[in-house]
């Protein structure tokens, strides 16, 4: 207890080396993390945005955490500071970004939760963003290469990008979106019971998502005409517009598919097939990722909220 | 209870992956990296080769600056709230990020550069290399001078292992094993010496084919700039040459649109005289047949009493019927003038329309003349046994008419 005292001290105190403040901060992560949690719940509350429950909770940690991380690194470069003041600082200016956070009510169900939480890590990741396309279409990492027309450098970094999310990206982002294993045993039970009236759903919060994280590249942001992008693919440029335009809309990405059908070689036009876990090389590693349990969680469904980019 | 256990454990997790970011950031290698710009994502920089740059100009200052890696590790972060320039360096694996943002008031420019890290034995070789070549060779030609050395030592090192395994598990003696070894070690030497040789020579013709190359670009720029110079030259000579054609074409054409306008204008007022002219003939036209029909009938004679509306022109007509009408023969032959002109200045009511006043002077038979101060100049033929004053009273009846007079103070046209 006097520990912490002291420690709460040393963190108003100046702070003048980057390694006495990466100690710092390392010791005093849960008291950094219960601030930024504390500022974030209180910010919600203020906004009418707040409810008591454990969904709440949760997406105030998740904010508090990423908070944290950020601090962690540009504390860094901030020294000499007083840290608990920077922290204070840094969530301060966040927040009084304008509309920093909204509802989507339409994001609140278990599948929401999960696609909304694959698109913002999307927003951050290169390969959430290429693996995008492999859990709302089913496409492999061949058929995106054929699909957005990418060079050979472009299409090695695919299958780079597949393997790091098979490896980890998949799991680590389940982590901090704070969803079980038992929510994601549940998601795949019902798309297995009811599969259309599952990617009827999934095909309606897509577009809902897509259509809200889109706004988070204005310079990707526009919508090509299906003359534009013939030209955008026969002069090949504009790699970067592709990925990004194309895993966060679906309407170009269609008109894409059939403009370079010839191209595709009897890839099919994308529809909605959801997949929750990430594409594995061999089946029988598939089997045994399905099938396992995590006891870390009840899997009800909880409510969240989603977080604008721009 | 249990919502609280969730909690707790969701807590523990996040607080671990945040212990475990420092050692992630030191043990991942970035793939790609992401730069976001006040949260929005404006390039990557691909870190599979050497170092990479990547410059961002923004409308607006730059207020924060994040790096993430392909996997969405944030490996750099800087906040640069004043206007100014801030520079940061984040360690990324064994590489650097360098930061730098350069914030005005109303835009900002940020350049994130990726240096990747140099390994021991690129170093080692650099070094080796660097000692081998000779003095005179360029820094440009050196790499290939490292990577020749890297074969040679390799090939050197290679014989030495070999020559040792075979010595451990061979039967001959120690001497034996020596002696052998030393002579391929002379031998490694020697080739290792005519490669360093063969360099050298090749190296020496590659710095001569680089003179050469050097002397003919400088011949290449001179010539550059000579050609610079003429074209230079030549524009201007071509834009002054455009230029007064251009003013010779334009003053061509207003010379011919004030050409067209004076035609227009002549034409317009010999078409109004001829207008006029054409009213005149019709009226006098009527004029005729009227007579014509009073001589065919004898109750026409009589001399019908005045309408208080009847305009002015037929009382004018009716005071130069007075003498005996011709008859048609003579009307058809050239009339004699038994009418003598008149010239006088007339003004009009406030108001008056050009169509009233062009009215009136058909109505009298008269010639429009020029206006001063406005004052119309009109010219009549009067019959004979009227008078002036009789007319200007008969004109002065119609409304329109302010004064009459035949000379004006001012001469017209001034």
């Amino acid at each position: 207890m006097r520990e912490r005292e002291v420690l709460s001290t040393k963190l108003s105190t100046l702070v003048t080396t980057v390694e006495e403040f990466e100690w710092l901060t390392s010791e005093a992560l849960p008291d950094l993390l219960d601030r930024a949690t504390g500022h974030t719940r209180r910010f919600l509350r203020e906004t009418g945005q707040w409810v008591d429950d454990i969904a709440h909770e949760k997406l105030a940690l998740r904010w508090g955490y990423e908070l944290l991380e950020r601090f962690m690194v540009c504390g860094r470069s901030e020294v000499p500071c007083r840290p608990l003041f920077l922290l204070d600082g840094l969530i301060a200016k966040y927040f009084s970004q304008p509309e920093p956070l909204c509802y989507h009510k339409e994001l609140l169900s278990l599948l929401g939760r999960f696609l909304e939480g694959l698109a913002s890590r999307a927003m951050i990741s290169r390969d959430a963003l290429m693996v995008f396309f492999y859990h709302l279409y089913g496409f492999g990492q061949g058929e995106v290469v054929r699909i957005l027309g990418l060079g050979p450098a472009e299409s090695q970094r695919v299958y780079k990008n597949f393997e790091r999310w098979r490896r980890t990206g998949w799991k680590r982002a389940v982590v901090e979106i704070g969803m079980t294993d038992q929510e994601l045993c549940q998601l795949e039970d019902q798309k297995r019971r009811h599969p259309e009236e599952f990617n009827t759903q999934a095909d309606r919060l897509v577009n809902t998502v897509q259509a809200h994280y889109r706004k988070s590249e204005p310079e990707h942001y526009p919508c090509l005409t299906p003359e534009q992008w013939f030209k955008l693919f026969e002069q090949d440029y504009g790699y970067d517009y592709r990925v990004w335009h194309l895993a966060l809309c679906r309407e170009c990405l269609i008109a894409v598919c059939d403009l370079r059908r010839n191209e595709l070689n009897g890839t099919v036009a994308p529809r909605i097939d959801l997949r929750v876990r990430p594409l594995l090389k061999a089946p029988g590693v598939t089997f045994a990722l399905t099938h396992r349990r995590d006891d870390n969680g009840t899997g009800r469904p909880t409510q969240r909220l989603s977080r604008t980019s721009a | 209870m249990e919502q609280d256990g969730q909690l707790s454990a969701y807590r523990e997790r996040l607080l671990d992956l945040l212990r475990e970011l420092p050692a992630r950031r030191r043990r991942e290698d970035p793939g790609s990296l992401q730069v976001f710009v006040n949260q929005e994502c404006v390039g990557t920089l691909e870190c599979d080769g050497g170092d990479s740059v990547i410059s961002v100009n923004h409308p607006r200052p730059i207020r924060k600056i994040e790096i993430r890696t392909a996997t969405g590790l944030l490996a750099g972060s800087l906040y640069a709230l004043k206007v100014g320039t801030k520079t940061a360096r984040f360690p990324v694996a064994r590489h650097t990020i360098e930061v730098s943002v350069q914030n005005r008031l109303d835009h900002g420019s940020a350049r994130v550069a990726y240096r990747a890290a140099v390994q021991w034995w690129d170093r080692a070789f650099k070094k080796m290399a660097c000692a081998l070549a000779p003095s005179f060779l360029l820094p440009s030609m050196r790499p290939k001078a490292t990577v020749m050395a890297q074969i040679a030592l390799a090939v050197v090192v290679l014989l030495l292992a070999a020559d040792r395994l075979t010595g451990r598990f061979g039967t001959e003696g120690v001497v034996t094993q020596q002696e052998r070894g030393l002579a391929r070690l002379i031998q490694a030497q020697e080739a290792v010496m005519q490669t360093v040789r063969a360099q050298q020579e090749g190296t020496a013709a590659v710095y001569r084919a680089i003179d050469s190359l050097a002397q003919s670009q400088k011949r290449l720029s001179v010539n550059l700039v000579s050609v610079e110079q003429r074209m230079k030259a030549l524009p201007d000579r071509t834009r002054r040459e455009v230029k007064n054609s251009l003013l010779a074409e334009l003053s061509n054409a207003t010379a011919e649109r004030e050409r067209l306008r004076t035609e227009i204008q002549i034409l317009t007022a010999a078409k109004e005289s001829l207008t006029r002219d054409v009213a005149l003939f019709e009226m006098r036209n009527r004029d005729l047949q009227q007579s014509v029909k009073q001589q065919a009938s004898p109750s026409a004679k009589k001399v019908t009493p005045q309408e208080p509306g009847k305009s002015i022109a037929v009382k004018a007509d009716e005071a130069s019927s007075l003498p005996p009408s011709p008859t048609p023969q003579e009307a058809e032959a050239p009339p004699q003038d038994p009418t003598h002109p008149l010239t006088f200045w007339i003004s009009f009511q406030d108001g008056t329309s050009e169509e009233s006043i062009e009215q009136l002077v058909k109505e009298i038979h008269g010639h429009r003349g020029p206006t001063n101060a406005g004052w119309y100049n009109v010219e009549v033929n009067l019959p004979e046994p009227q008078t002036t004053e009789g007319f200007f009273e008969l004109l002065r009846k119609a409304k329109i008419v302010k004064d009459l007079t035949t000379r004006l103070n001012t001469t017209p046209g001034q």
